[in-house]
């Protein structure tokens, strides 16, 4: 079961760099909630009621109901679609990924512990490249925000290569980070973004007092 | 003997099925499925036209298409059945003999002396380029995770320790999607597109006629039956009885078909500068798989 939702995570990954809508963004993202569930509950040994509580307050609630949610009201409200404009043509995205797979493979290999479980290990740092790639290869802020939270989702995974127990500091934190990301980019997105007459993450160096 | 007898059999069915699954969802009474071996009747009996600056490619290119196409079939395992050639390596020599079918392809198509038909063919090499990698990388993984060296072997997956039929079923979608790309289906290219400048396969085949394009039409078919094959072979278990195999055997074919001709239906083909991008995200999965099956084997 922990190799299929593995596997299935990686094919997630693989489809978020080469979609180019974002409403596919927000359905991998939320299906990426869902998976991080299965594999908390299939990783973890020493479980409590709170820790319980907390995986599934930040996956099944957070990551795939509330902040989809959020993403969908911010499309609703700009009406932006598509990635249209890109830094890097999807081929040579696609080609990066399976570097970052590569690179990622040498660094677990690297990192390689008793109690590290370099599986997850791999996937958590394609996770991270996931999130970079999908920050330094589109152009639309919108783009980044899902970036950001890919980058979560890659620390939610080595929190559990890492230990079989979750820490509830690192739960708060990821939840804190998550929930402040979204508030911001929205911001951005609904309220200063018409106003700067485009969403562009470019548009962000213009900000002045 | 069974294994290229089946193989045989479904390739005269598999193209059928797809058009009838196509023409039912989309609402149309459509042709039977034996429609297609019906056309390969009437091409056969056509006389064949040449183009005044064709050579000798144009001639005997169809008959080495063919030709390579069966031999590949005769490699391919079917449901646990073993195929009549089999040797450490042979997968390399299948694949070698699937380029050469598209080797010969690709200068028939130059041979004809037909702009659009160069077209074709270069992008026909450019995906062909580009697929051939994602191939490889899954037998090379089922090969680590096998530990065996022939085709029959590497399929014989349900015999070891660690499979599952999520892993055969993950086989199955890698090589479904390099049938799509092989046999140029949507949404890679659009077999039914009436104009020229958006076609891949259909476009090189445009000089082509009479018996030639029968023979060209049936590697087409053989095609699909390899690759449906193999992805029978890798979800059904060899420890069943033969006809029970068999059974299952043609349920798959008719799986795989119906799943083709569904996603034909509510699928658009890509612009073509996007197919590159499908393909290497087909090999990305396929090194993904890889990776996976290192750390299944404890190799990692």
């Amino acid at each position: 079961m922990g190799v299929l939702l593995y596997v299935l995570f990686g094919i997630s990954l693989v489809y978020i760099a080469a979609t180019e809508k974002f409403s596919n963004y927000i359905q991998v993202y939320m299906i990426q909630g869902f998976l991080l569930f299965g594999i908390a509950l299939t990783q973890l040994e020493n479980f409590t009621y709170i820790n319980l509580a907390f995986i599934l307050l930040e996956t099944i609630l957070f990551k795939s109901l509330v902040v989809p949610y959020m993403l969908r009201k911010i499309l609703e409200r700009t009406g932006i679609r598509n990635v249209h404009k890109r830094s890097l043509p999807g081929n040579y995205t696609v080609i990066i990924m399976i570097i970052a797979l590569g690179v990622s493979l040498l660094l677990a290999r690297i990192l390689a512990l008793p109690m590290v479980d370099s599986a997850f290990l791999v996937i958590a740092f394609l996770t991270l490249f996931t999130g970079l790639i999908l920050i330094s290869a589109r152009k639309l802020i919108f783009g980044h925000l899902v970036g950001f939270l890919i980058i979560e989702n890659s620390v939610f995974l080595f929190s559990i290569a890492i230990g079989k127990e979750f820490p509830l500091l690192v739960n708060a934190g990821i939840l804190l980070d998550i929930f402040i990301a979204v508030l911001i980019m929205s911001i951005f997105l609904t309220r200063i973004g018409h106003k700067m007459g485009g969403f562009e993450a470019e548009s962000l160096t213009k900000l002045t007092d | 003997m069974i294994a290229i007898l089946l193989i045989l059999i479904t390739s005269l069915v598999t193209t059928g099925l797809i058009i009838r699954v196509k023409s039912i969802s989309s609402g149309r009474k459509g042709p039977g499925i034996f429609q297609p071996v019906r056309n390969l009747t009437v091409l056969i009996r056509k006389v064949t036209v040449y183009s005044e600056t064709s050579g000798i490619i144009s001639r005997i290119a169809p008959i080495v298409i063919l030709t390579a196409l069966l031999l590949a079939s005769l490699m391919v395992p079917v449901a646990g059945f073993e195929p009549l050639i089999s040797f450490r390596g042979d997968f390399i020599l299948f694949a070698y003999l699937m380029a050469l079918g598209r080797f010969m392809m690709i200068i028939t198509a130059f041979d004809s002396g037909s702009s659009f038909e160069g077209m074709g063919a270069s992008r026909e090499a450019l995906y062909g380029m580009l697929i051939e990698p994602a191939l490889f990388i899954l037998i090379a993984g089922l090969t680590v995770f096998t530990g065996q060296f022939s085709l029959s072997s590497i399929f014989n997956l349900s015999q070891n320790e660690g499979y599952s039929l999520v892993f055969g079923l993950i086989v199955a979608y890698i090589i479904g999607n390099i049938t799509l790309v092989e046999n140029s289906r949507i949404p890679v290219d659009d077999p039914k597109t009436h104009l020229e400048l958006t076609m891949i396969h259909e476009v090189m085949v445009l000089d082509t006629s009479g018996f030639n394009l029968a023979m060209i039409q049936l590697t087409s078919m053989l095609k699909f039956a390899i690759f449906g094959s193999l992805v029978a072979s890798a979800v059904i278990p060899r420890d069943l009885p033969p006809a029970v195999r068999v059974a299952l055997y043609f349920a798959v074919q008719l799986l795989f078909s119906a799943a083709i001709g569904f996603s034909e239906s509510f699928r658009t083909r890509f612009k073509m500068n996007r197919n590159q991008q499908y393909i290497l995200t087909v090999t990305l999965i396929s090194v993904l798989f890889f990776v996976v099956i290192l750390f299944t084997k404890n190799i990692f």
